[in-house]
């Protein structure tokens, strides 16, 4: 094949794409690329949050099929369900955050001092905030679990 | 009513740097669990598992202590930037934990069947040892009559028997057959058939004359 043939085979594939290729490059930027503000932060910490949560079910699923049952292990299920209560404290918790009025907050300069509890909501936020009393426990339990499994060891 | 919000600082704070110590133990003991049988699979599961959950405890407290932190310090405006950063890394931590969760029931079936086929091997090698021990033996005490054979035999210079180790004197057939299997078929030498029969080499002699 001479190179005159192959020149112009290669112009007909430029006339060719041509049509198509330059109003890529004339066109103004269209921003597709999605943006993740607002309340996607919370949309996608709350969907962790149901991770979390299938992730300790499924724990608690499969050491039952397999029947764990030796040292540890009933530290871990108590762990477990620790993280699940908690999950569902914190799940409830950033959601009752949207919607508490400003002004249950007492302030002192910047400072928050207080919160004006006026009904059930407002209980049920202010008891979501002490969700250590739970997550603390549970890492308690984690601990000693380890600790079985090594001694078992 | 009013409730007083520095229970929930301080149990923030506080709560905080105990998961954080907490977590910290776990990662240690954990490696202690996997640094013991370093080819044990669920082991290994369980130290990762384990600080897939260190992970989630520290990378939250880190988040809550900062938070406390610069809110005391009057820094509300600097937690607004941080927030979104500590949130993501706590909502990844969340995915990990998920994910590893799901390896758990395999990791678990691995593991039992290393150990079947663990189980099954040893039990190979006991009983191959018990018949090599066996076969040794035989062995040894095939061995041990070669020796005997092979060493010095006091033999009576005039009936040819052999005293053994008992200090009995036997047949050197009957000996011999004992101590090499050798069985013995009797028969007459040129040399004793002349001694025994000189009247049958007589006639022979003037035949061939």
């Amino acid at each position: 094949m001479g190179r005159g043939k192959i020149r112009s085979g290669r112009f007909c594939l430029t006339a060719l794409l041509l049509p198509f290729l330059l109003p890529l490059l004339l066109t103004t930027p269209a921003w597709a690329v999605q943006t993740h503000g607002g309340a996607e932060g919370l949309v996608s910490h709350q969907i962790g949050h149901l991770l979390l949560f299938s992730a300790m079910v499924i724990l608690l699923i499969r050491q039952r099929r397999f029947k764990m049952r030796g040292a540890g292990w009933h530290y871990f299920r108590v762990f477990l369900w620790l993280i699940i209560l908690w999950n569902i404290l914190t799940f409830t918790g950033h959601w009752l955050r949207e919607g508490v009025e400003m002004d249950r907050f007492v302030r002192s300069n910047t400072h928050i001092t207080a919160f004006r509890v006026e009904g059930l909501y407002d209980l049920i936020f202010y008891l979501t905030r002490l969700e250590h009393l739970l997550l603390v426990p549970a890492f308690f339990c984690l601990l000693i679990a380890v600790k079985r499994w090594d001694t078992a060891s | 009513m009013t409730l007083p919000w520095s229970p929930v600082i301080w149990l923030d704070v506080f709560g905080s740097a105990i998961i954080m110590i907490l977590a910290l133990l776990c990662c240690r003991r954990a490696w202690g669990l996997t640094a013991k049988r370093e080819g044990d699979t669920f082991r290994y599961y369980l130290y990762l598992l384990t600080l897939t959950f260190s992970f989630f405890a520290i990378s939250r407290s880190v988040g809550h202590l900062v938070k406390q932190l610069l809110l005391l310090q009057g820094m509300g405006s600097l937690w607004q930037l941080i927030a979104p950063f500590s949130g993501s890394i706590n909502t990844a931590a969340f995915i990990t934990v998920f994910a590893f969760s799901l390896y758990f029931y395999r990791s678990y079936r691995v593991h039992l069947e290393l150990e079947a086929h663990k189980n099954r091997l040893e039990e190979l090698v006991v009983r191959r040892t018990a018949a090599l021990a066996e076969k040794n033996a035989e062995l040894a005490e095939a061995l041990a009559e070669v020796k005997t054979l092979s060493g010095f035999l006091p033999i009576c210079a005039s009936c040819k028997k052999i005293r053994d180790d008992d200090g009995y004197w036997n047949q050197l057939e009957g000996y011999i057959r004992d101590h090499a299997g050798v069985e013995f078929s009797h028969s007459i030498c040129p040399d004793c058939s002349a001694k025994l029969y000189p009247e049958l080499h007589r006639e022979e002699g003037k035949k061939n004359q």
